[in-house]
């Protein structure tokens, strides 16, 4: 019995599984930090005594539940725009498939650091960005879709994961359940999720978007219906994950609900990001098909 | 630490690989630290529970410093109504009378206005962060402020909400515009001193 339950549990866990899903995800994470992160190389300021957050309150003045025994700024602020440009290339290294878990880890590190410095100027894109990078420092993510396998290679290309990845690729599924059932838990905490509206209020509010919606109270029914799809979405997307058959349907209203936030909310990176993490939920042969496909019409 | 020391256990686990036994090990290690980690990912996602509270001390220190304290209410659980500070900004003599025109500005600058970029997001994100700390504003926006405003004496903070009216009065007063439907709320309403440094 207990042999069993362990032979079970290093399956779930251990066993080896196609690298090219990590790697996919690895490119779409790092791609959208990369383009996050360049953009923000204007303002490094931000980082900095110069502007809101003086670096002797950068922790003090977190909430002492939350408050981390050290904040990873371990460079002067002085150095900010250069360790910024250094975290800005690791992320291009990444993107490339150039590095292994070494340089994850810096990046990890150096991104906790900006996190850290002025946790004010935090958005959601930061954090779960942070938290995706955590578990690829942990995986083998660059050994497949690397820009080193252009070139000729000694050794034949690795398509499986080893047990380390593997166990990754099953946290970051993980993650990404627990993540939407708690958002759909809290949002029934809200009285506007429960009651149906609470997309009003986000549609109606011209700091969350990007354009006028406020046309859609002459269909108050979308509204309502948006509403309880998003609660639905979110709270069934860990059981519609074990279901083989189901998880596809819940992807693809994933894409459309990521899709919908970024482009008329202005949150495209926190979207891609949360997409990233699909490519862990599609069939490995599906995804190997695809990439010939592109390579064939690529090269040819 | 010197070189000998982090090369050391690196051979170790190498070894370790290729050992039956050795990975055996190690695969026993990370089960434990998966269990550990994705207890504090459940409890931390609703840090603020019973469970929260009971387990403080076992998963605070891990989650703070891995970046896993946060709870998970993207809209939740209510969408925010459009907010942002306005102050203004005095320049005053010793007697209080004033030598210069006091100057007025917005938090984030764009006041009430959505945009795509992410760094004038991060303003917004900033703003919020500061309203929800009880001195934040003092330790932080109002020494800002008087830095960049030379000579600056003091700063009134007014935090203005503009409530979204909610959708059965938006459909009911169809013929209004959403601007004449929405309410100012001013809160804080507060001077604070520049202290000279």
């Amino acid at each position: 019995m207990l042999s069993k339950a362990l032979k079970a549990w290093d399956h779930f866990w251990f066993s080896p599984k196609k690298l090219i899903n990590l790697a996919l995800m690895r490119i779409f994470l790092t791609g959208t930090m990369l383009h996050l992160y360049f953009l923000r190389s204007w303002n490094i300021i931000y980082f900095t005594d110069g502007w809101l957050m003086p670096r002797s309150l950068a922790l003090e003045t977190m909430d002492e539940f939350t408050r981390p025994l050290w904040g990873w700024y371990f460079w002067p602020d002085s150095m900010m725009g250069g360790v910024h440009s250094i975290y800005v290339f690791t992320l291009l290294l990444l993107f490339l498939g150039i590095g292994g878990r070494a340089l994850t880890a810096l990046a990890w590190v150096l991104h906790m650091g900006f996190m850290y410095r002025n946790y004010g100027a935090v958005f959601g894109a930061d954090v779960i960005g942070g938290v995706f990078l955590f578990y690829l420092a942990f995986s083998d993510s660059c050994a497949r879709l690397s820009i080193f396998n252009f070139f000729k290679r000694k050794k034949p290309l690795r398509m499986e994961s080893d047990w380390l990845s593997s166990a990754m690729m099953r946290m970051i599924q993980f993650q990404i359940c627990i993540i939407y059932a708690y958002t759909g838990f809290e949002k029934l905490k809200g009285i506007s999720w429960w009651d149906g509206t609470a997309l009003w209020s986000v549609l109606a509010n011209p700091q969350m978007v990007n354009m006028d919606w406020t046309f859609l109270r002459h269909l108050p029914l979308a509204i309502a219906i948006g509403s309880f799809l998003s609660i639905i979405f979110e709270i069934y997307f860990p059981a519609a994950m074990l279901n083989p058959k189901g998880r596809k349907y819940w992807l693809i209203t994933g894409l459309f609900f990521h899709g919908s936030i970024g482009l008329f909310m202005g949150l495209m990176h926190f979207s891609l990001i949360m997409l990233s993490t699909y490519f862990l939920f599609l069939e490995p042969e599906l995804l190997e098909g695809v990439i010939t496909r592109l390579k064939r019409k690529v090269f040819l | 630490m010197n070189c000998h020391s982090w090369v050391k256990p690196m051979i170790l686990t190498r070894k370790m690989l290729k050992s039956r036994r050795g990975l055996f090990f190690l695969k026993a290690l990370a089960s434990i630290w998966i269990l550990y980690h994705l207890f504090v990912v459940i409890v931390m996602s609703n840090g603020s529970s019973y469970f929260g509270r009971f387990f403080q001390g076992v998963i605070t220190p891990y989650a703070n410093i891995t970046g896993f304290n946060t709870s998970w209410n993207f809209f939740s659980p209510d969408p925010a109504h459009t907010m942002y500070i306005r102050y203004q900004v005095y320049f005053k003599d010793e007697k209080g009378d004033p030598i210069k025109e006091s100057k007025e500005g917005f938090f984030p600058e764009l006041k009430n206005v959505g945009t795509f970029d992410p760094t004038q997001r991060r303003e917004l994100y900033m703003m919020h962060y500061l309203l929800l700390g009880p001195d934040r504003m003092e330790k932080m926006f109002v020494p800002h402020i008087c830095r960049v405003n030379l000579g600056a004496t003091s700063v009134r903070i007014d935090f203005i909400v503009e409530s979204i009216a909610p959708l059965d009065q938006a459909v009911t007063f169809k013929q209004e515009t959403m601007a004449e439907l929405s309410k100012e709320q001013d809160y804080i309403k507060r001077e604070f001193p520049c202290h000279v440094e």
